[in-house]
């Protein structure tokens, strides 16, 4: 599709939905902070475990942490960062997406050998080979230029 | 703009507020050898700290700040490299309704398109019921090291709509200038699609404004059956539109972005959970390309037994067969951690074997063994490990690591006015 094709398509789209809005009734509104999963006695449960599977006013079952869940997360960030804002503060997201940290986040946090981090043990060695195969994930992190300062004392 | 938060929270603060402090500080030890043939002996320190002020759990004002720096005890280390920065510090707002959020200062901002730490202002609402409307705007902390931060600008927002329980469809854009020159402006769109039997799609692509060229389209489904959840994926990627070669971008993606290669991912993750504790899983994924390599394939294979909350056993094994030896290696994992409250031990052990020696060695062996303890109802932990690893850049490693974690949480009655 035309990008211009696209544009129209998606302001009709928004539009519709706008009129759709305003006959929906909505109100739910996310708490400010949800309890802590420690405080509970929990320390990384699905969603689903304490909250079921109903799907109103909120979904619980897309937020549920699987052990692939750093791999995978963006698809459910990109839409509502709000929701991982419940628990999280943004110094959490830091550990692994700063723009600058230093430190890969299995080494600040070597001892919580639980945790599935990117870059694991030796990294210099391997990241040839996935940063070959797949770029596009090194990109999101290391594309710009401070957080590439780590990369050019060999890559210029 | 610390003083001035504090001074802008002094009037609203009609209910109790709450400090929270985060201190990480971490000392780490190992030797290096300097270009010249010189050893060094490093013992670089580290303070990462975290600061929330305010109403945290409730709706109002809050100031929020993180940051680390580094002082080297030892010989020097990393000399070249900036040894701190400010990770973000704003002030958010939270009206009473819950239908405004508004955050201003250094900040990170996830947005469909964007999810970039920016200088500036961001706000959200659902003012309009069942839309979510939200727009940032800034300048990119990314760029300062790129002629100075003169003219950079980034701006974009997000539209979203939901029926729960059927669909959340959202439209985002964003645009980022370098001193004064467009480097990047992308469109995009992020869905969730709900099913009967609890099956989901959920998806993302973006579009390029710069290169006029779809960047990516990643989708993903998810099937839950029982004590099984299947999900398979597609990502497609064109080089040309998704990576950039201009001044927000960097080394190694610039000759990529030339290369006028595409790539498509396709495979599945898949979760076997037969009780409370144990789980199985497994990965695949196939890469297919335009160009320079030919079709290629990732396996993985996790198994995790879990006895009670924080004690689990893990296992790992993956393979990586490239379109030749250059590219392939197996990797094997296996890890413990042990509550033991108080404390905890815990042991890692990583192998990987490449199928073409990497600078004449075709293996990298990682173990790291670590404990810790608590003290003070557990506002203060301890934690230490020792860490070995023989590799294609070090034939032998050893490297120590002391953290200090100390957790303060007050709140200030005295802060409540009483009318
Ligand atoms: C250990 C149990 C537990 C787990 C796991 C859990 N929650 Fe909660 N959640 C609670 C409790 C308790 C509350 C507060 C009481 C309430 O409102 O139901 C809550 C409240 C919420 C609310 C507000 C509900 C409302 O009625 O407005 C949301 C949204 C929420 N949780 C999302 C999540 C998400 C997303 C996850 C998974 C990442 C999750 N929760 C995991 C226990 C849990
Ligand atoms: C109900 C609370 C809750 C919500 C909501 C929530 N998380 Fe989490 N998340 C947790 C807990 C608890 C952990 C485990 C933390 C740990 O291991 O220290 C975790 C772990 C993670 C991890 C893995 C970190 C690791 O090292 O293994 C990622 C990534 C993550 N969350 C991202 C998100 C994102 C993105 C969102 C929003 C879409 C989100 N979370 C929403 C509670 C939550
Ligand atoms: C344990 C490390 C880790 C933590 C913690 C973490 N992430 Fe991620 N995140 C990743 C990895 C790895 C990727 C790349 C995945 C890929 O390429 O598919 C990623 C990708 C993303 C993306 C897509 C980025 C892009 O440029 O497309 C977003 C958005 C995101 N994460 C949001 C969050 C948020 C919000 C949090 C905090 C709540 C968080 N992440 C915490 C590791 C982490
Ligand atoms: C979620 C964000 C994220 C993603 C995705 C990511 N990285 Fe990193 N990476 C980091 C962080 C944070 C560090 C810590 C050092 C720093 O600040 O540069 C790091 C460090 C590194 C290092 C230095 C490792 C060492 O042992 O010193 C290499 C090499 C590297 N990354 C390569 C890659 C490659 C190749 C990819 C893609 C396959 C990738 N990264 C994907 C966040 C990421
Ligand atoms: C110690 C040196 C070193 C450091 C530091 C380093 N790399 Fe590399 N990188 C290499 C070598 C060597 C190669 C293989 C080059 C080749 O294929 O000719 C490579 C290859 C790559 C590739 C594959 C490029 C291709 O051929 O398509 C990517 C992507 C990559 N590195 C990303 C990164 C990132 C991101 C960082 C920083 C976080 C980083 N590297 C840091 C040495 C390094």
């Amino acid at each position: 599709m035309k990008p211009l094709g696209y544009i129209v398509l998606l302001t009709a789209v928004l539009l519709l939905m706008l009129l759709v809005a305003c006959t929906a009734r909505n109100a739910y509104r996310l708490p400010a902070t949800h309890p802590q999963l420690s405080e509970l006695g929990e320390r990384r449960e699905f969603c689903t475990k304490c909250h079921g599977f109903k799907k109103e006013p909120f979904d619980f079952e897309r937020y549920n942490h699987t052990s692939l869940f750093t791999d995978s997360h963006r698809l459910v960030a990109y839409q509502d960062e709000r929701v991982c804002a419940l628990c999280h503060s943004q110094t959490f997201c830091s550990d692994c997406h700063a723009t600058r940290v230093e430190l890969k986040p299995s080494l600040k946090n070597q001892t919580e050998n639980y945790r599935r981090v990117q870059h694991r043990g030796d990294y210099l060695a391997r990241h040839r080979i996935e940063g070959r195969m797949d770029p596009t994930s090194c990109f999101r992190c290391h594309g710009n230029p401070k957080s590439s300062q780590t990369c050019q004392s060999c890559h210029g | 703009m610390l003083a001035a938060g504090l001074l802008l929270l002094m009037p609203s603060a009609s209910s109790a507020a709450d400090l929270h402090v985060t201190s990480d500080t971490i000392m780490r030890g190992f030797d290096r050898q300097t270009a010249n043939g010189k050893k060094l002996a490093a013992v670089p320190a580290y303070e990462y700290l975290q600061l929330d002020y305010g109403n945290l759990k409730s709706t109002g004002l809050s100031l929020h700040a993180n940051g680390w720096g580094r002082l080297n005890l030892g010989d020097n280390y990393n000399d070249g490299n900036n040894t701190g920065e400010l990770l973000h510090a704003y002030l958010q707002y939270v009206s009473p309704g819950r239908d405004v959020l508004v955050r201003a200062g250094r900040q990170y901002v996830f947005e469909g398109v964007a999810r970039d730490n920016i200088d500036g202002i961001y706000a959200k609402t659902d003012l309009v019921p069942a839309v979510v409307l939200s727009a940032y705007a800034g300048s990119p902390v990314t760029l300062d090291s790129s002629n100075g931060r003169k003219d950079d600008l980034i701006l974009g927002g997000k539209i979203s709509h939901s029926r729960p329980g059927l669909y959340d469809l959202g439209a985002s854009y964003k645009y980022v200038a370098d001193n004064g020159r467009r480097d990047e402006e992308s469109i995009g769109t992020d869905l969730t699609l709900l099913f009967p039997g609890a099956a989901y799609l959920l998806g993302h692509s973006a579009y390029n404004l710069v290169s006029g060229g779809w960047k990516e389209h990643s989708y993903e489904l998810r099937l839950p059956l029982k004590q099984f959840t299947i999900q398979p994926f597609f990502q497609y990627f064109s080089y040309a539109d998704f990576f950039n070669n201009r001044n927000n971008s960097a080394n190694p993606f610039r000759f990529l972005q030339g290369s006028d290669n595409s790539l498509t991912v396709a495979g599945t993750e898949a979760f076997w959970y037969p009780s409370e504790h144990q789980e199985y899983v497994l990965r695949f994924k196939n890469y297919d390309y335009d160009k320079r390599f030919s079709n290629s394939q990732l396996y993985s294979l996790l198994a995790i037994w879990k006895w009670k909350i924080l004690s689990e056993v893990g296992a790992e094994f993956g393979r990586m067969q490239g379109n030749d030896a250059e590219n392939s290696y197996y990797l094997g994992r296996g890890y413990f951690f042990w509550n033991i409250s108080p404390g905890f031990i815990t042991a890692d052990l990583m192998y990987v074997n490449y199928d073409k020696a990497i600078y004449a060695k075709n293996s990298s062996l990682f173990t790291s063994v670590g404990g810790g303890t608590k003290f003070f109802n557990d506002a203060l932990s301890l934690k230490l490990s020792f860490d070995y690893s023989n590799d294609p850049y070090f034939d032998a490693d050893y490297r120590w690591m002391l953290k200090l974690n100390y957790v303060l949480d007050k709140t200030f009655a005295g802060a409540v006015r009483k009318n």
